[in-house]
């Protein structure tokens, strides 16, 4: 390479970092004002800084209404994240095991959920359960329809991140343990699932993190006092009811979220250094 | 492994009874007049759907069409160079540079509509530096909030799709001569013509169907189909209105579904 090109090539890439540093900050923008509204005195308003406090956050354990729509979110999140991850993953080992035209059709179905507007989803299993309801003796409106719902658009995710994981797996492997006498069953448990672990794992990430703050959806299937964080936030927006402590909550699980995604890769890179060393 | 595919035969019928039996519920609501939900009083009529052509409603897709047009653009415009510049840095960890870039994604969304709605009035904390925005029900506004909300939608598949091009066949393109502008237009951005179309769908599927940011950022002036829905469902308690208004993006979505089984098998660029 020439000098000038090298010049070039030195101002291109200081150009490259300064255009993604400008959009990473206004996407943070929104989690900057969050954060600093989760310490203004002012808050309840948010219309001028009234000082620092520490209030909206201890104030998170006396909201009894916050502090249960916070536990019913976490609850419906990790029930779906555990039905999602363990369900989509044997469905992804089925669609791998299927003919190819077979599976073009499931992956079509699969997509469904995916692109289908959030609102179309939400409105139509609530009308489905409004229908059924005259049927049975429950109200499904509430719990059992929000966590249906949350499944159902938490699992297409989770195939598609296991499945590649399946189509990079040595499937002799477990023809291998088959023919050395283990139960089918049991080489997928020990040889298959631990091969597909990074994919199954982020699969359960994105149900998390997906169903945890999912508003439009639980929106349209909540029913009988049963509220989620977005759900019952909504109504209190701009309003007197509203509390900051909402902030509060909010800044403090974006915090965690992204010390327990960004932590591991962080040590991890830390460890390949030492290793080079 | 093929032993296993009977694992997979729940999940046909799991979709087809959460997909395909709530739709057949909301078009028999969409076909008939009944009080509220209950269905035991329904009788057949189109009256519904004439209400949809009315000018009320047609005002409200105009509205989500033009709204989520601009804004799917802007996505678009701004998110492109960002996956492109990200695929040609020279670092290690690009992927964790990604991650920074999803991040946002999951901080509760109210809260963020929420943080940008406090901003936009005259008194804010902005006045601190001076600055004094009154911006609240005005399409520019939830213009901006969209973009900034669903830009990481646009980013991750385009930038998915510029990571697995064949590097070689930029270099041939550049050991024949070829100048590096010519390059992108003709070698690398057809090639990304997929991650774009993926970008673009699911950008625009949630800003046009959305009501949280129109109802906040709108303070009720910018009037989109997700209100007006949410309106017949909520205070209005007209169901068959409701479900026919959604009924029209059900026949959106089925369109980009087929479209999308064309474009990607593997749902790979979904992710």
């Amino acid at each position: 390479m020439t000098n000038k090109q090298e010049k070039t090539e030195k101002v291109l890439n200081r150009f490259r970092w300064v255009y993604i540093g400008i959009v990473i900050l206004v996407l943070y923008f929104p989690i900057l004002v969050i954060m600093l509204q989760s310490f203004n005195l002012n808050a309840k308003t948010g219309d001028s800084w009234g000082g620092f406090t520490f209030k909206w956050y201890s104030g998170i354990f006396t909201s009894n209404s916050l502090l249960e729509a916070i536990k019913n979110s976490l609850f419906v999140a990790a029930l779906t994240t555990i039905i999602s991850s363990v369900c989509g993953t044997f469905i992804a080992i089925g669609m791998h095991g299927m003919n190819k035209k077979l599976k073009k059709y499931v992956m079509l179905l699969n997509n469904v959920p995916i692109l289908n507007a959030d609102i179309v989803t939400g409105i139509s299993i609530m009308v489905m359960c409004l229908a059924l309801s005259s049927f049975l003796p429950i109200d499904l409106l509430g719990f059992p329809a929000m966590l249906i719902a949350h499944v159902l658009f938490t699992l297409p995710y989770v195939v598609l991140s296991v499945l590649p994981k399946l189509s990079e797996l040595d499937e002799n492997l477990y023809e291998a343990a088959v023919d050395l006498g283990c139960r089918p069953f049991m080489a997928l448990l020990k040889i298959v699932i631990p091969a597909i672990k990074a994919g199954i794992l982020s699969g359960a990430m994105l149900a998390f993190t997906l169903s945890v703050d999912d508003f439009v959806i639980s929106y349209y299937t909540t029913g009988a006092g049963f509220d989620n964080f977005s759900t019952w936030l909504y109504p209190k927006m701009g309003k007197r009811q509203f509390t900051p402590s909402a902030y509060a909550y909010n800044a403090a699980l974006t915090l965690i979220i992204v010390l327990a995604v960004l932590l591991p890769r962080f040590i991890k890179i830390k460890k390949n250094k030492k290793e080079i060393r | 492994m093929k032993r296993f595919r009977f694992l997979g035969i729940p999940y046909i019928v799991w979709l087809a009874i959460l997909v395909v039996i709530p739709l057949i519920f909301m078009l028999i609501l969409a076909f008939t007049e009944t009080r509220g939900s209950d269905l035991s009083t329904a009788t057949f009529s189109l009256q519904s759907f004439k209400y949809v052509f009315s000018s009320t409603y047609l005002t409200a897709y105009k509205n989500s069409l033009k709204i989520a047009i601009i804004s799917t653009l802007l996505c678009f415009i701004i998110g492109y160079p960002v996956a492109y510049f990200v695929s040609k840095l020279k670092i290690k960890n690009k992927m964790g540079l990604m991650l920074l870039i999803i991040l946002p994604m999951w901080s509760n969304m109210l809260l963020r509509i929420m943080a940008w709605e406090t901003l936009f009035y005259p008194n804010s904390i902005l006045n601190i530096f001076g600055i004094s925005l009154e911006l609240i029900g005005t399409d520019i506004a939830v213009i901006i909030v969209t973009v900034t909300m669903y830009l990481p939608f646009m980013i991750l598949p385009i930038y998915t799709v510029l990571e697995k091009i064949d590097k070689s066949l930029i270099e041939a393109s550049n050991d024949l001569g070829v100048s590096p502008f010519k390059t992108f237009w003709k070698v690398i951005f057809p090639m990304s013509s997929k991650g774009i179309v993926s970008g673009t769908i699911m950008v625009f599927l949630p800003a046009a169907t959305g009501f949280a940011i129109s109802k906040r950022i709108g303070g009720g002036a910018v009037s989109m189909i997700g209100n007006v829905i949410e309106e017949q469902f909520g205070r209005n308690n007209n169901f068959n209105l409701g479900s026919a208004l959604s009924i029209v993006i059900v026949v959106v979505i089925l369109a980009v579904v087929i479209l999308m089984s064309k474009i990607d098998e593997d749902g790979e660029t979904l992710l």
